[in-house]
């Protein structure tokens, strides 16, 4: 068993050696499909890190009656922080309301110095918990506190929560699609290249099985060498990966939608996938593309 | 060894061999001849099972080849020694490991196939080349290589395909008193060739095909 692999790995990395020119190109394919599904990765781990970031700011607010005392207000805040479906909650009271408006209308300042009282109602700023972002929740909750003693109104913009789940949901079947689509034309693309290689190298197989090898034994270096072709291209894919973002991510960070970007690179667990499934595909198309060659 | 009941082979509608009834004793010497295309190839192939006949039974060493499993082919293979034409040497091996790649297959340690490959590369006189590759070696030397690689794992069986169809006369008999030498010591040697001059040169058994059919020979 060992004596086995340990052939298999012997001959496997004499195969890369010497085939240089063939196995960079088997290389080569498979780091560009992988770079394709790479590049897919991170644009889906970026939109849905805007995503999340937008969802943080979802969020409701119970505006109070005017001049409501201490008390009342007291008795609403801990009805709020009883719920488990609110992540976190600000008390803003009229002054503060009107500072706000001050710093972000400036020009309309003087008007309301004019008017003399505070035109703006005390409230509650109330995130949700994404993972309670859904209509119904945020529907019963609205019904809850508008039903409260002292609150004078509820707002919440259900559309956007609606919209917002809708796109994610998109991004996550997209995701879901599109990546298994490109993931099978990376194996597809490789196969097929790695099968054109094989068939090079038919001669060397016949030899192989006239001299009395297994087919396990013509089949393993040819696996082996698949598998760190793949490995390979896997760490070729991403150094590629990783430049184009460094190369993009100024250019975006400039740019007026640079607001809602928040960019990363991939995540570790993404990484490693692009890694060890080169890996995988690599091997994968070996075993297959060979079979054809060894029916005795 | 050998032996052959009513085998026909056909390849699609033409037919390749017709009713060969042959018995090849336990080290015996015999020599497969006829014209191009009389089905020598396709007799050698029949024995060595790269193909299975259309009709008849073959039998290796008592064995029935059409009941072994493919997955058991390997094992067959290594009861013989095979000789091409082209010689078919891995041309990315050295000398040292195209002999003893068999070997190495089969788990033998470095040592051993150290002196199993120099002991057989010495009989047929390429002991100094063990670290050549194929294209560094003449047409008789990587020939001798591939004699020296069908031997090495001791096999009751050598069959040789045209094994002088590419070198020069006076090669041709070296080769043939290698092939001579081994059956001396009771290996079973089948030679395919349509070259008189060497059936002459050693006087044993002729089978002749002409058409895909067995023929009286007239030398």
């Amino acid at each position: 068993m060992f004596r086995a692999l340990f052939y298999f790995i012997e001959e496997g990395f004499a195969g890369l050696v010497k085939h240089k020119s063939a196995n960079l190109l088997a290389i080569s394919v498979m780091a560009i499909s992988l770079y394709v599904v790479g590049i897919f990765l991170l644009l889906n781990a970026n939109l849905s890190l805007i995503a999340h970031r937008w969802q943080k700011e979802v969020q409701m607010n119970v505006f109070l009656k005017p001049g409501l005392k201490k008390q009342k207000i007291a008795k609403i805040e801990e009805r709020i922080k009883r719920s488990p479906i609110i992540a976190s909650y600000r008390f803003i009271s009229e002054e503060e309301a009107l500072a706000r408006f001050k710093e972000f209308f400036p020009s309309l300042a003087p008007l309301i110095s004019d008017l003399g009282k505070v035109p703006f109602p005390a409230s509650f700023e109330i995130a949700i918990d994404p993972e309670y972002q859904k209509p119904e929740f945020v529907e019963d909750l609205i019904r809850t506190f508008s039903r409260l003693p002292g609150v004078d109104e509820v707002a919440c913009d259900l559309t956007w929560i609606r919209r917002l789940q809708a796109v994610i949901g998109l991004l996550k079947l997209a995701g879901i699609f599109f990546g298994g689509v490109l993931v099978l034309a990376a194996i597809s693309t490789t196969a097929n290249v790695i099968k054109l290689l094989v068939y090079a190298r038919r001669e060397e197989i016949e030899i192989m099985r006239l001299v009395g090898a297994s087919n396990a034994y013509i089949k393993g270096p040819f696996v082996v060498e698949g598998m760190v072709q793949g490995v390979l291209a896997g760490a070729f894919a991403l150094l590629l990966l990783f430049l184009s973002y460094h190369f993009v991510r100024p250019y975006l960070a400039s740019s007026f939608i640079s607001e809602f970007l928040v960019a990363t690179f991939l995540s570790k667990k993404a990484i490693l996938g692009i890694i060890a499934g080169g890996g995988m595909v690599g091997m994968i198309a070996s075993f297959f593309s060979l079979g054809g060659l060894l029916k005795i | 060894m050998i032996q052959m009941f009513h085998v026909y082979k056909s390849y699609g509608k033409t037919p390749a061999l017709r009713d060969i009834n042959v018995h090849i004793e336990k080290g015996e010497f015999v020599f497969l001849t006829g014209p191009s295309g009389a089905g020598k190839t396709t007799f050698l192939r029949l024995v060595y099972r790269e193909i299975l006949p259309t009709q008849g039974q073959i039998l290796v060493s008592g064995r029935n080849l059409a009941s072994i499993p493919n997955r058991k082919v390997p094992f067959l293979r290594r009861e013989m020694g095979i000789v091409f034409q082209d010689f078919k040497l891995l041309p990315h091996k050295t000398v040292f490991d195209n002999v003893t790649f068999v070997l190495k297959v089969l788990g033998v340690p470095l040592k051993e196939r150290k002196h199993r490959a120099y002991h057989i590369l010495r009989m047929v006189g390429m002991q100094d080349r063990l670290k050549a590759y194929p294209l560094q070696l003449s047409g008789g030397e990587q020939q001798r290589v591939a004699i020296a690689r069908a031997l090495v794992n001791n096999p009751s069986l050598i069959l040789a395909d045209e094994p002088t169809g590419n070198l020069d006369p006076e090669m041709s008999l070296e080769i043939m008193r290698i092939f001579d030498e081994v059956n001396k010591k009771g290996t079973t040697v089948v030679v395919a060739t349509h070259d008189p001059t060497l059936i002459r040169f050693l006087n044993r058994r002729v089978i002749a095909l002409d058409k895909g059919r067995l023929v009286p020979y007239r030398g």
